[in-house]
């Protein structure tokens, strides 16, 4: 289970998250939505310790996140941005994830088969396309089959064909009980990947919404009409 | 060193390693020693044409490697740090693999033509390679806490340039422009003390120390061998380089520990 316990966050004067709390049951897929600027990224970042709040907490399965990275060996994480040395072939950043986590096995070549990466593996990062790179980083993020999924616009850059081999391999993690947490500005794809949604506004948790009710209750099959009628109620 | 540290070095190390910057750096100070070598006189010579080469690119290579390698590296190092993985260690690693082969570049560079063409005054180029790995290290270490510092690239980039203007050349504008000014009254402590804080001057003054050019000492060398002898000298530069070393490794380290991501 994750925990947001009244974090709040400033960058300099500007509030970035001011006093979210939130809770996230396990095997549960959610989408923090909102505008650009409204502290979804930060949130993320926030859960892997990549910043740190002002004041709150962050609990995963109860314990402190402060306390220890280890929780982060559960988590997978695709940044929005993927970059990667530019002077690694891309089979050694695969190598470095997995010896920093202790890996020895080839847990990573289903996954490189399902992305088709087999023939750039020898390639240096610097060769590879920006759609390679998301793919890439899909690879490293779900390689290590985590409890948790920590998605920062995942399918931004993928082709299509890679867009539904990753959101196929998604489904069968949810399956097998992984947690997702996840951002996407392509609203049509939500319905598809996530249960619930957490909208946030101006760093502040605006809603939280199972997907079904906010359709039911909008009597629209389109989500981002049913988001819009949700947020005139706001 | 810890298991995870030494991967990220190792890793660290290859990615540096194939950089054309250092290839480019490289080649240009082994061609520049190896032409001063053929053509530029006695070694005492040459080592100060080399000395002087040194004290103003290395101090700016370094600058920018550690700007530019940081700033490069910043969304990466924000998917390590999704990994279970301390931020001393990912600091450790990264910094340790960037900074040895600039670290090294120089004393392989000048080494090589030195042992093919001079064979012999070991300790002048011990002490100049010691001073550029150095001066080395220290700048890189600026470097990366600039960046670390600034989120705009540019930011970091102008304090770097600032930096090195400072080191390399209004220092020595400076402590001219007192000796000038203040010739009358006893400043020669002051002066002294206006030596350690720049640590190109330590690395100048212990060289020149080894040579007899007391003429190229500048006026804080000639002082300080007056006052502490040539041995003595030397310690003192080495004792303050080594707080130099100190110091931005230590910003460095601070800023990492402390960065949001």
């Amino acid at each position: 289970m994750i925990e947001f316990r009244n974090v709040a966050k400033r960058f300099g004067k500007l509030p970035v998250l001011q006093g979210i709390s939130l809770t996230i049951e396990p095997g549960k897929a959610v989408a923090v939505l909102g505008p650009n600027a409204s502290g979804k990224t930060t949130l993320l970042k926030c859960l892997l310790g990549l910043v740190r709040p002002d004041t709150g907490e962050i609990r995963v399965d109860g314990l402190s996140i402060a306390r220890s990275p280890d929780y982060r060996r559960r988590i997978g994480y695709m940044p929005q941005q993927p970059h990667f040395p530019e002077n690694l072939r891309v089979i050694e950043v695969i190598e470095l994830v997995k010896r920093v986590r202790g890996i020895t096995t080839g847990i990573e070549l289903p996954y490189i088969e399902r992305f088709h990466l087999e023939t750039e593996l020898q390639k240096p990062v610097r060769a590879l396309s920006g759609g390679t790179r998301q793919k890439l980083s899909a690879v490293l993020a779900l390689m290590t089959a985590p409890d948790i999924l920590v998605l920062d616009e995942p399918t931004a850059g993928l082709d299509p064909a890679a867009t539904r081999a990753f959101k196929t391999e998604l489904s069968q993690h949810r399956a097998r009980g992984s947690t997702v947490l996840l951002t996407t500005h392509v609203l049509s794809e939500v319905p598809e990947l996530v249960d619930e949604v957490v909208f946030l506004l101006e760093g502040r948790l605006a809603f939280r919404e199972s997907v079904a009710a906010l359709m039911a209750s909008a009597n629209s099959q389109h989500f981002d009409e049913a988001l819009l009628y949700r947020l005139q109620r706001t | 060193m810890t298991p995870t540290i030494r991967t990220l070095w190792e890793f660290q190390l290859r990615h540096a390693l194939r950089s054309r910057w250092l290839l480019f750096y490289s080649a240009g100070l082994f061609l520049l020693t190896t032409l001063l070598f053929r053509f530029g006189g006695t070694a005492e010579q040459i080592v100060i044409s080399l000395l002087n080469v040194i004290l103003l690119l290395v101090p700016l290579i370094s600058l920018l490697y550690g700007v530019l390698g940081m700033s490069q590296a910043r969304e990466f190092l924000e998917l390590m740090l999704a990994q279970p993985l301390h931020r001393h260690e990912l600091f450790w690693g990264t910094f340790a693999g960037m900074v040895l082969p600039l670290m090294l570049a120089a004393p392989i560079s000048i080494g090589i033509p030195w042992i093919v063409l001079v064979r012999e005054r070991w300790e002048l180029f011990a002490t100049l390679a010691a001073g550029a790995m150095a001066l080395t290290l220290m700048n890189t270490a600026f470097g990366v806490a600039f960046a670390l510092w600034w989120e705009e690239r540019l930011h970091a980039v102008g304090t770097a340039f600032a930096l090195w203007f400072a080191q390399a050349v209004l220092y020595d504008s400076i402590a001219l422009l007192l000796g000038l000014l203040l010739h009358e009254y006893p400043i020669e402590r002051a002066l002294l003390v206006l030596m350690v804080l720049n640590p190109i001057d330590l690395v100048r003054v212990a060289t020149l120390l080894q040579l007899d050019a007391a003429a190229l000492l500048g006026y804080t060398g000639a002082l300080l061998r007056h006052f502490l002898g040539s041995l003595g000298g030397l310690l003192f530069c080495t004792v303050v380089l080594v707080g130099w070393l100190l110091l931005p490794t230590a910003l460095a380290v601070r800023s990492f520990l402390r960065k949001d991501f």
